[in-house]
């Protein structure tokens, strides 16, 4: 802090010589000015004012109990056709693969499909054009997406579960342990890269390139057997390598969802939406 | 209950969408009128929460409506311009998964869907996919979801698009049967559609508010403004060029014109009571379309 000089008189500093005595009144008057206390009214009205900006502590908690409730009531609003469509692929897969094909590579196949088929659900009030309706409403977007991907997430590992457990209990010679590494390590990495996609382009295009990407990734896979054997012994650090990959992706794109649907685009110009 | 619009703004670049406007609102209908780009989507969003102003606040009873959330939404019915369907819903399945997503009750959701497919005349096709629906149809969807909570705020923007005539009486009269106790703001740049129903007519030109005041007011304001002749086709070359003209109709004693003007624009000029289409030229200085002037 600066030092005042030692010969420092405040009257001296203020006061000019020429006009004395209206500056000591001056003076005078600011030495006995005093701010008055509010009423107890008045600070009962700023309270009240200022209470409505005073954050409410559980909303976090409260939103992830409305997320559940709207993941609960979401499964009656996805199409019948994707529940119908995804159960009858797996159940394809564990008639083919009980005595035909390979069930690690049927799984492996498999896996992915309701998250890929899914996308569509997801993106569906982006892509049809009711969210902004949607977003008038007292669950956000961001919020209706994360449910749907919750609902086809669980949905998926539910399928992908069901049908390791039954080969492994109906087929002989299955290594339920690597069962589950060839699901799990397609099922996050295919979910990942279809989130990102369908983040840049409509639903329905990104599940068209997945699916034919991944059909034809699946067939070079069961054409080729040397393929097949590296596949299946490649050691269980490269597949949980892969996995954490996926995951953070998976973690990335559900971070950047959850900004980009408080903003949506109008006539190219990107809208900054509320929270 | 009073919804106050305090200093809102509103700037994309360096464009005003929305210029330091402020305006209070009580129960009734309000018409905000205004060409293509004069704010009012902009404005209609913000004041659902799902645009945030630049500058400004809205306030709904003293509680700022950015802090209310939910308490805010559980009061709002929203129709936006432009709106998408879920093309493989049925009318019914569609307003029961808007109800949801507004937080109602399964039962009480049951009994509102049924009754504004009955009020928006769709109830004989209410097991329909939204697919094969007519615009029309869908606009009396987007109508009803907007009504599903019984909002006290209620915000329609262009609501009465691709309605035919004898809808948009229907729903006219529905608006007017239902603003006793609510606010309803309903944007339009089809005159007729506000003339008999609206409280006060908000009247927006590139993102401000000009005036506020009901149809009579502004109308009587207008008084002394609008004139009526009939003239040749040379005549009415030269009129287009100094004044605004509204109506033209070609008729066997020549043709027709209503003229916009502080003074008297022909000698053989007569004064007409003003209409709210003239108010539209007045202020908006455009020419009437075909649509608007209904």
């Amino acid at each position: 802090m600066k030092k005042l000089p030692k010969n420092f008189n405040a009257n001296s500093q203020l006061i000019p010589d020429n006009d004395d005595k209206a500056a000591e009144d001056i003076l005078r008057y600011m030495q006995h000015y005093t701010i008055e206390f509010p009423s107890e009214e008045e600070i009962d009205l700023t309270i009240e004012v200022l209470r409505q900006y005073v954050p409410i502590k559980n909303e976090r908690f409260t939103k992830f109990c409305q997320l559940i409730s709207m993941a609960a009531g979401d499964i009656t609003f996805i199409s019948k056709i994707y529940w119908i469509f995804c159960t009858v692929i797996f159940l394809v897969g564990y008639f083919i693969s009980i005595n035909l094909i390979n069930p690690y590579i049927t799984i492996m196949a498999l896996a992915p499909l309701p998250t890929i088929l899914g996308i569509v659900e997801i993106f569906k009030g982006r892509d049809s054009g009711v969210l902004e309706m949607e977003l008038s409403c007292k669950i956000s977007a961001a919020q209706i997406m994360i449910s749907r991907i919750l609902v086809i997430g669980i949905y998926s590992i539910f399928m992908n579960t069901a049908l390791s457990l039954a080969l492994y209990m109906f087929r002989s010679n299955i290594d339920l342990w690597k069962l589950s590494v060839l699901w799990l390590t397609p099922f996050t990495l295919v979910s990942g890269v279809s989130l990102w996609i369908a983040m840049k382009i409509k639903g329905d295009y990104t599940v068209g390139s997945i699916v034919s990407i991944w059909s034809m990734v699946i067939l070079y896979i069961y054409m080729n057997k040397e393929f097949v054997n590296t596949i299946m012994q490649l050691n269980t650090a490269i597949y949980m390598v892969i996995l954490s990959i996926s995951i953070l992706m998976i973690v990335l794109q559900l971070k950047a969802l959850l900004n980009r649907y408080n903003n949506i685009f109008e006539r190219g110009n990107q809208i900054e939406i509320s929270n | 209950m009073k919804l106050v619009i305090e200093n809102i703004s509103k700037k994309y670049n360096d464009k005003y969408a929305v210029k330091n406007l402020k305006v209070e609102l009580t129960p009734g209908v309000y018409g905000l009128l205004g060409p293509n780009g004069s704010g009012k989507t902009t404005l209609m969003r913000i004041m659902t929460d799902i645009l945030n102003p630049t500058e400004g606040r809205v306030i709904l009873n003293g509680e700022d409506i950015k802090l209310m959330g939910d308490k805010y939404r559980d009061i709002l019915g929203y129709l936006p311009q432009n709106f998408g369907v879920y093309k493989n819903f049925t009318a019914h399945r569609f307003l029961m998964y808007m109800s949801a997503l507004k937080g109602l009750d399964t039962s009480f959701a049951q009994r509102k869907v049924d009754e504004l497919l009955d009020i928006v005349n769709l109830k004989a096709v209410s097991k329909k996919k939204l697919g094969t629906f007519s615009g029309g149809m869908k606009q009396r969807i987007g109508i009803a979801q907007a009504l599903l909570n019984d909002p006290k705020i209620l915000i329609l923007d262009e609501p009465t698009t691709g309605l035919d005539p004898k809808e948009r009486i229907r729903f006219r009269n529905l608006i007017s049967d239902m603003s006793k106790d609510k606010i309803i703001i309903f944007s339009t740049h089809i005159v007729s559609d506000i003339e008999y129903i609206s409280k006060e007519v908000l009247l927006l030109k590139a993102g401000e508010l000009i005036e506020k005041d009901s149809i009579g007011n502004i109308l009587r304001n207008m008084e002394n403004k609008v004139w009526s002749a009939v003239v040749n086709e040379n005549m009415l070359n030269e009129l287009n060029r100094n004044f605004k003209v509204g109506n033209i109709m070609r008729s066997e004693k020549g043709i027709e014109v209503r003229i916009i003007s502080d003074e008297k624009p022909l000698p053989k000029a007569i004064i007409e009571a003003p209409r709210l289409e003239d108010l539209y030229m007045y202020y908006f200085e455009e020419e009437l379309t075909d649509e608007q002037a209904i």
